[in-house]
C-alpha cells in the first residue's frame, strides 16, 4: 500500500512538474496551438421570456407597494379551495380540475393559497403579489398547458375599494402593454371574490379596431386577468375581520401576457426548450 | 349556453342584432364566446311561384315548370317532385347560386330539355331530411324575394360562456331578462301557436304556485300513484298524466326553435319538454305510461346494484347515493340525469307521464360524475334550479305538448312538496355598497337596479326572483348590469338565494 502510494505521489509530481515547464516556456513554443484561430464561441445563458415577464410584472407591482410571496406548490384542499370559499361539490370545481397526490394533497391549482397563508400569518395591512407555477388536468393545446405560471396580487387594509382595484389594474395595464392602453372591467365569477371582474385591455395587435382581427375574433378587447373585492367569507376563513376590513385581488397568466406582447401563436413554444425560439428574448 | 336571436326576439317581442345582444351581454352579464350566423348558406335562393307544370316531354316522372322567379319572363325549370302543383310557392335556386354543401348551380339539359335552376326540397336547403318532394311555402312574398328575407329561417347562435354562479342564463328567458335592463323591454312568455285552440289544460285547475296543505308524500294522479320517497334527494316533485297524445315530428316552428340552438329534432312530446327546458331552465322527463309498472312512480334511493339501460343504450349500475326514479318493481330513470331507453316515448305511445322535478344539486353531480354521464338536465340540476318556478313550468309544457301532441288530462297535476319554501330574502346594506365600490351608490338607485332584473325590495331586504339561485356560494346572487348591484352579499346570506331544499344542503 505504501509503495503504491509512493509511485503514485512521484508520477503526479513529475506531472506537475512537466505542466510547469511547459506554461514557463510560454504558450508561443507550442507548436501545435494556432493563435490565428478563432475562439469557440460560449453559449451565454439568459432568463426565460416566461421569467423575465414574472419578473418584470413583480417589478410594476413592487413600485405600487407590493411584496413578492411565495408558498409550495403541492397544497391541501383547503388552502387550494375551501379557505377560499369554493362549496364542496359544487361546478365551479369544474374549472379547475387538479391532479392530486393522494388523500386531499393536491398540486395547486392557482398561486391563490399563497393569499390565505399570507392572511392566516400576517396582519393587515397586506400588499403582495405571488408568482408560481400552477397545474391543471387541461389538455396541451396552443392555448392550454397542463403546467403554467400565475401572478396573484392581493391588497387587505381598512377601506380598499373597488377604485383602487380598478386604478391600480389599469396603471399596471399602461405600464406593461403602452402608456395610452385602454382597459375595461366586465362582470365575471370567482368564488373567493364578490363582486368580480374580468379585465379587457384593448387589443394589443389591431389596435382596438377590432373587425377582422383574429387575436381579439373582431371585439377590439382582449381578456388578461380576473379580478374583484375579496369575499368576506375568504377574510373570516383567515380569522380577517370583514367588516374592518376589505381587500381586492387578481390573477394574470404571464405566459398570456408574453403572448400578447410578442404575437406568440402557441404556448407550447414556451415548453420546447428551443434555443432559436428561446434567443429572440433575451 | 348557445341562445337564438330569434327565440330570444320571441320573448322581448321587438328585432334584434345578433352583435348588439353580444356586446351588451358581454359588457354586463357574461363573456360571449362567438355570434354565429346559421342558414346563411342559404343566401342565393329566392322565393318563385310556379304558373304552369307540364308533362316533361321525354321522362314519365319529370314535370316542366314555368316558374316566376321575379325575372322579366318566366324561366322553364325541369322537377321531379311528385308535389309540385301550379300556383304555389316554392324555394328556388337560380342558375348560378350556390346550395348548402357547396353545389353551385349551372344550367344543363335533363333528358333532352334545358332547366333554368331548381325548386328545392327541404333537405337541399338542409332545413330538414325531407327529401320526397320540394318544399312548399305558406308565403305572400313575391316571387324574386330572397328566401332569407320571406321565411324566418335565418338565426343567430349566441354563444354566452355561463359562470357557475349563474344557472337563470341557462335559458331563453333568464337571458331575455338581462336584455330587458339594458334595453329597457319587457319579457313576455310567447303564445304557443295552437295554444288557444286547445285551451289551458283542457280547463282544469292550474297547479298553484305553492303547495297546498297536507304536504303529502304521496298522492294518486289519474290511476298512477306517486310516492316520494327520498325528498332529500328530490325536495319537490310534480306528475301530471296526458292521455291520448299522438306522437310524431313537430310541427316546423318548433323544431326550427331547437335546431337553431343545435340540438336535434326527435318528436313532438320530446321536443314539447326540450323547449321547455331552454325556454324557462326546468328540466322535464315525459316517459310511456304503458311501460309504467303499478302504475305508479317512486321516486327512492337506487339500492346497490340495480340496473338500468339508459337512453344510449349504457347498461348502467346504480349504487345507494343515487335517487332513481321507480315504477312499481324497478327504476326507470336515473333521476335527473337520464331516462330508461325502456321507457321512453315512443311512436306507440299514447299515455305520457310528465315529471317536473326539482333534484338536489350535489346528488345529481354526483351521480352524474359517477355515472360518467352528462346531460342537459343534470346540467342544470347540478347548478340548481327555480324551485318555485316549476308549477308555471309544468303548465306551459302541458299546454305546449296538448297544442302540437293533442291528448286530455282528466286530473290536475299533483304537487309533492314536504317541506315547502318561501322565496328567500337577502339583506342590502347601502352604506356596504358604497364603502365597498369607493362611489357613493344610493338607495334608490340600488333599488331601480335590482328590481329592473326582477327583485322585489321591501325595506332593507331584497327579495329574489326566479332563477337567481347558486348554492351556496354566498353572495352570488346578482352579479347584475351595473356592477355596483353585485355587492348583496351579507352576513345573512349564508344559504342559496332560492329556497334551500333541505338544511343537508348548507355545507359552506
Amino acid at each position: 500500500m505504501g509503495g503504491a502510494a509512493n509511485a503514485l505521489k512521484h508520477d503526479l509530481e513529475r506531472a506537475i512538474e512537466e505542466r510547469e515547464r511547459d506554461l514557463k516556456r510560454g504558450a508561443t513554443a507550442l507548436a501545435d496551438v494556432d493563435l490565428t484561430m478563432p475562439g469557440r464561441g460560449q453559449w451565454r445563458g439568459a432568463l426565460h421570456i416566461v421569467t423575465q415577464i414574472v419578473d418584470e410584472i413583480c417589478d410594476i407591482f413592487r413600485e405600487l407597494g407590493f411584496t413578492r410571496a411565495v408558498g409550495p406548490e403541492a397544497e391541501t384542499e383547503r388552502y387550494n379551495f375551501y379557505a377560499l370559499n369554493f362549496p364542496k361539490d359544487h361546478p365551479a370545481l369544474d374549472a379547475q380540475d387538479s391532479f392530486y397526490l393522494g388523500g386531499d394533497v393536491l398540486l395547486r391549482t392557482h398561486t391563490s393559497p399563497v393569499q390565505i397563508r399570507t392572511l392566516e400569518n400576517y396582519k393587515p395591512p397586506i400588499r403582495i403579489v405571488t408568482p408560481g407555477r400552477c397545474y391543471r388536468r387541461d389538455p396541451f393545446d396552443a392555448s392550454h398547458s397542463p403546467v403554467f405560471e400565475q401572478i396573484e396580487g392581493l391588497g387587505v387594509d381598512e377601506g380598499l375599494t373597488f377604485v383602487d382595484l380598478k386604478s391600480i389594474l389599469a396603471a399596471f395595464a399602461r405600464r406593461i402593454f403602452s402608456p395610452t392602453t385602454k382597459v375595461r372591467f366586465r362582470p365575471s365569477y370567482f368564488p373567493f371574490t364578490e363582486p368580480s371582474a374580468e379585465m379587457d385591455v384593448q387589443c394589443q395587435i389591431c389596435g382596438g379596431g377590432g373587425s377582422g382581427c383574429a387575436a381579439c375574433k373582431g371585439t377590439g378587447w382582449m381578456e388578461i386577468l380576473g379580478s374583484g373585492m375579496v369575499h368576506p367569507a375568504v377574510l373570516e376563513n383567515c380569522n380577517v375581520d370583514s367588516e374592518k376590513y376589505t381587500g381586492f385581488a387578481w390573477g394574470m397568466g404571464p405566459e398570456r401576457i408574453a403572448m400578447l406582447r410578442h404575437g406568440i401563436p402557441d404556448i407550447r413554444l414556451f415548453f420546447d426548450s428551443d434555443v432559436r425560439f428561446l434567443e429572440q428574448f433575451r | 349556453m348557445i341562445v337564438s336571436r330569434r327565440w330570444l326576439e320571441a320573448l322581448l317581442g321587438r328585432p334584434l342584432e345578433g352583435r348588439d345582444i353580444a356586446d351588451r351581454l358581454a359588457r354586463q352579464v357574461a363573456p360571449v364566446d362567438a355570434v354565429v350566423p346559421i342558414h346563411q348558406d342559404l343566401r342565393d335562393v329566392l322565393i318563385a311561384r310556379v304558373l304552369e307544370v307540364r308533362q316533361h316531354p321525354n321522362a314519365d316522372r319529370l314535370t316542366l315548370c314555368l316558374v316566376d322567379a321575379g325575372g322579366s319572363a318566366p324561366l322553364e325549370v325541369v322537377c321531379g317532385a311528385p308535389n309540385v302543383q301550379a300556383g304555389k310557392a316554392y324555394p328556388f335556386a337560380p342558375v348560378g347560386a350556390t346550395l348548402p354543401g357547396g353545389l353551385k348551380l349551372e344550367r344543363r339539359k335533363i333528358r333532352g330539355v334545358e332547366s333554368n335552376g331548381m325548386l328545392c326540397s327541404a333537405k337541399e336547403l338542409g332545413l330538414g331530411v325531407d327529401h320526397a318532394g320540394i318544399l312548399e311555402l305558406q308565403t305572400n312574398a313575391a316571387p324574386g324575394t330572397p328566401f332569407l328575407e320571406a321565411i324566418p329561417v335565418a338565426d343567430e347562435q349566441i354563444v354566452i360562456d355561463v359562470s357557475a354562479n349563474r344557472p337563470d342564463l341557462l335559458c331563453h328567458k333568464g337571458v331575455a331578462r338581462e336584455l330587458a335592463v339594458s334595453l329597457g323591454a319587457t319579457v313576455k312568455l310567447p303564445e304557443i301557436p295552437g295554444g288557444s285552440a286547445v285551451g289551458r289544460l283542457g280547463g282544469l285547475k292550474h297547479a298553484s304556485p305553492t303547495a297546498q296543505p297536507p304536504n303529502r308524500p304521496t298522492a294518486t294522479v289519474d290511476g298512477v300513484e306517486v310516492r316520494l320517497e327520498d325528498p332529500e334527494g328530490a325536495p319537490r316533485y310534480m306528475i301530471a298524466v296526458v292521455r291520448g297524445v299522438k306522437v310524431g315530428p313537430s310541427p316546423v316552428w318548433l323544431s326550427a326553435r331547437l335546431q337553431a340552438i343545435g340540438q336535434r329534432s326527435i318528436n313532438n312530446i320530446v321536443d314539447a319538454t326540450n323547449y321547455i327546458l331552454f325556454e324557462v331552465n326546468q328540466p322535464l322527463h315525459a316517459f310511456d305510461l304503458a311501460r309504467l309498472r303499478g302504475p305508479a312512480v317512486v321516486v327512492r334511493r337506487a339500492k346497490a346494484g340495480e340496473q338500468i339501460v339508459t337512453l344510449d343504450g349504457v347498461v348502467r349500475k346504480l349504487t345507494a347515493e343515487m335517487t332513481a326514479i321507480c315504477d312499481a318493481e324497478r327504476p326507470t330513470i336515473v333521476a335527473g340525469v337520464m331516462g330508461s331507453a325502456e321507457s321512453e316515448v315512443s311512436e306507440t305511445t299514447t299515455d305520457i307521464v310528465l315529471e317536473c322535478a326539482y333534484f338536489q344539486p350535489t346528488r345529481i353531480r354526483r351521480t352524474r360524475r359517477a355515472l360518467g354521464v352528462s346531460s342537459e338536465s343534470s346540467y342544470r340540476f347540478e347548478r340548481g334550479i327555480d324551485m318555485l318556478a316549476m308549477p308555471e313550468a309544468l303548465n306551459r309544457a302541458i299546454d305546449l305538448i296538448r297544442a302540437v301532441a293533442g291528448g286530455e288530462m282528466r286530473e290536475a297535476s299533483i304537487d309533492l312538496w314536504p317541506e315547502p319554501q318561501q322565496p328567500r330574502s337577502v339583506f342590502v346594506r347601502d352604506a356596504r355598497v358604497s364603502h365597498l365600490l369607493g362611489v357613493p351608490v344610493p338607495r334608490k338607485e340600488i333599488e331601480r337596479y335590482l328590481s329592473a332584473v326582477g327583485r322585489r325590495t321591501t325595506g332593507w331586504r331584497c327579495r329574489c326572483p326566479a332563477g337567481a339561485r347558486t348554492s351556496r356560494a354566498r353572495s352570488t346572487s346578482s352579479k347584475r348590469s351595473h356592477g355596483s348591484a353585485a355587492t348583496i352579499h351579507s352576513r345573512t346570506s349564508s344559504g342559496p338565494i332560492v329556497p334551500a331544499p333541505s338544511p343537508t344542503r348548507r355545507r359552506s
